[in-house]
C-alpha cells in the first residue's frame, strides 16, 4: 500500500517536469517561429517600400507629361524640318523668286530643331534630378519606421543604396507614325524606326530618328514611353476612351540604363536593411530590395 | 406697229431683267469674294505644355490650317479639310503635322482667314500667324495657287502686320537707281469689313 502511494508520487513529479520541459519547448518554438515571421514580414515590407519609393519617383518623371510632350514635338520638329528643307528644294529649281523665303523658313526650321535638342538634354537632366529628390524624400518619410529593437528581433534603419534612372524593356516611345511626305515614310520604314502592330505604327525607344540628307546631322532621339491606348481600330489612340498608362511597379529584370542625355521613363531603387534576429534564424543579417517602377504613359497629343 | 414695237421692247426687258436677276447675284458673288478657296489659320494658345522649372519653350501656340472652297449655288456647304498643324513658341515654329496633302485646284486663287481662338488673339499668337502665312503662302505658290488677299480680324490687323515685317516683308519697296521688284505682295485687309488694308511686299 505504501509502495503504491510513494510510486504514484513519484509520477506526479515526472509529469510536472515533462509539462515543464515541453512549455519550455514550446516558448522557444513559438519564439523561433516568431523570429523568423518578423524576417519574413520585415522583408516584405522592404520591398514594399521600394516599390513606393521608385512609384514615387516614376510619377514625378513624367509629371504633367513633359516627357510625353517632348517626345510627340520631337517628332513633329522632324516632320518641320523635312517639309521646309522639301519645300527649298522645289522652290530652288522651279521659283527662283521665292528662294529667299524658302531658305529664310528652312534654316528657321534647323534652328528649332537645334533648339529642341538642347531642350531635351535640359529636360532629361531636370526629370533625373527631380526623380532623385523625390525618391530620397520618400526614403526619408519611410525609413524612420523602421528601426525597433526586440528580445528576438533588431531592426535597423534601412539604407539608401542607389537610385538608377532608365527606362523598361519593349516599351515603344508614345509618337505615332507621322504621315503626309511619302517620301519620308518610306525613309523611316527603311531604316526601321518604325514599329508596327496591329492597328498602329509607333516610333520606336532609343533611336536618333535622322533625316535623309541634307538635314541628316540634326538629332531627334525619341524615348520609351508607353502611349496612351483607344480602343478604336480607326483612330488607336485617340478616341473617346484613350486610356493613359498610370505609373506602375515592374520587375526589375525588364529595367534597362540609359545614357546620361537620354529622357529617363523608368527608376529602379535598391535600399538595404540591418536585420538582428536573436533567435532561431541568423543573427545581423542584411535584407535587400529593389523596387522598379515605369513612368505614367504619354498623354493625348495635342 | 408702235404698240407692237413696245410690246416688245418691254418683252425684251422683262426677260432681260429675269436673265440678270439669276446671274448677277451669282456673279456678285464672284466680284465680292475674288478667290475660289479659304485658307483658314486659327491660333490657340495651350496650357500646360513644356511647364516646368527652367522650361524654355513654355507657352506654345497652335495653328490649325485647313480649307475650304468657296461656298457656291451649287455646293453651299463644301467640307473642310484639315491641312495640317504647326506648334510655335514666341513665333518660332516647333514642329509640324501634315495631315492631308494641299489638294487646291491648280490656278485657282486662294484668301487666307486668320481666326484667334480668344477672339483678341495674344501677341504670341499673331506672331504665329504671321510666320504660318508665309508659310501657307509658299505652298500656295508651289502649287501654282495665287494668294489673293490675307483676312486678319480688325483686333490683330496691326500685330500680324508688324509680325509679318519683323520677318522681312517690307511696307514699301526700296527707292533707287537700281530696279527692285518684290517676288510676293501680300494684300492685308481685316475682315469680315476690310476696313483697313495695306500690302506688304517680300523682296
Amino acid at each position: 500500500m505504501n509502495t503504491q502511494r510513494r510510486q504514484a508520487r513519484k509520477n506526479s513529479g515526472n509529469m510536472l517536469i515533462l509539462v515543464s520541459v515541453f512549455m519550455a519547448v514550446a516558448a522557444l518554438f513559438v519564439l523561433c517561429a516568431s523570429s523568423l515571421g518578423s524576417l519574413f514580414f520585415e522583408h516584405s515590407r522592404l520591398q514594399n517600400s521600394a516599390n513606393e519609393i521608385a512609384l514615387a519617383g516614376a510619377r514625378k518623371l513624367n509629371e504633367n507629361d513633359r516627357l510625353g510632350q517632348m517626345n510627340n514635338m520631337i517628332g513633329r520638329c522632324r516632320q518641320l524640318v523635312y517639309c521646309s528643307t522639301d519645300t527649298y528644294a522645289q522652290v530652288d529649281t522651279t521659283y527662283a523668286h521665292l528662294r529667299h523665303l524658302a531658305e529664310q523658313l528652312a534654316e528657321e526650321s534647323r534652328d528649332s530643331a537645334a533648339d529642341m535638342e538642347t531642350e531635351r538634354h535640359l529636360l532629361a537632366e531636370l526629370a533625373r534630378n527631380e526623380a532623385q529628390i523625390t525618391m530620397t524624400k520618400k526614403f526619408n518619410e519611410i525609413k524612420v519606421s523602421y528601426p525597433m529593437s526586440l528580445p528576438w528581433l533588431k531592426v535597423e534603419a534601412p539604407t539608401l543604396e542607389s537610385i538608377v534612372p532608365g527606362k523598361l524593356a519593349d516599351v515603344q516611345s508614345n509618337v505615332m507614325e507621322m504621315k503626309g511626305f511619302s517620301e519620308l515614310e518610306s525613309h523611316d520604314v527603311a531604316q526601321g524606326y518604325l514599329k508596327v502592330y496591329p492597328d498602329l505604327k509607333l516610333y520606336k525607344e532609343h533611336i536618333d530618328a535622322r533625316l535623309p540628307a541634307p538635314d541628316n546631322a540634326l538629332r531627334f532621339k525619341l524615348a520609351s514611353l508607353a502611349a496612351p491606348v483607344g480602343d478604336s481600330a480607326s483612330s488607336p489612340i485617340i478616341s473617346s476612351s484613350t486610356t493613359v498608362a498610370p505609373a506602375r511597379a515592374a520587375l526589375a529584370k525588364k529595367f534597362r540604363t540609359i545614357d546620361d542625355d537620354e529622357l529617363p521613363s523608368a527608376c529602379q531603387v535598391t535600399i538595404d536593411l540591418k536585420i538582428g534576429a536573436t533567435l532561431g534564424a541568423s543573427t545581423q543579417d542584411k535584407a535587400e530590395a529593389i523596387g522598379t517602377a515605369a513612368a505614367t504613359g504619354g498623354g493625348l497629343p495635342l | 406697229m408702235k404698240k407692237k414695237l413696245l410690246a416688245g421692247t418691254f418683252g425684251s426687258l422683262t426677260l432681260l431683267s429675269l436673265v440678270a436677276g439669276f446671274l448677277i447675284p451669282a456673279y456678285g458673288d464672284h466680284i465680292a469674294k475674288p478667290y475660289d478657296w479659304t485658307v483658314e489659320l486659327e491660333t490657340r494658345k495651350l496650357e500646360h505644355q513644356f511647364d516646368y522649372v527652367g522650361s524654355h519653350l513654355k507657352g506654345v501656340e497652335k495653328v490649325k490650317v485647313s480649307y475650304q472652297q468657296t461656298p457656291t449655288a451649287e455646293n453651299p456647304e463644301p467640307t473642310r479639310q484639315h491641312y495640317e498643324n504647326f506648334w510655335y513658341h514666341d513665333g518660332k515654329p516647333l514642329g509640324l503635322e501634315r495631315l492631308h496633302a494641299y489638294e487646291i485646284t491648280q490656278g485657282d486663287g486662294v484668301s487666307i482667314l486668320i481666326k484667334h481662338n480668344d477672339e483678341m488673339g495674344s501677341d504670341k499668337e499673331c506672331k504665329a500667324a504671321a510666320n504660318a502665312i508665309l508659310r501657307v503662302i509658299l505652298d500656295s505658290y508651289l502649287n501654282k495657287n495665287a494668294v489673293v488677299n490675307v483676312r486678319i480680324p480688325p483686333e490683330s490687323f496691326e500685330k500680324v502686320r508688324d509680325y509679318l515685317m519683323e520677318l522681312g516683308c517690307l511696307q514699301h519697296l526700296p527707292s533707287g537707281d537700281d530696279t527692285v521688284s518684290s517676288s510676293i505682295n501680300i494684300f492685308l485687309q481685316t475682315d469680315p469689313d476690310p476696313t483697313q488694308t495695306e500690302t506688304l511686299y517680300y523682296i
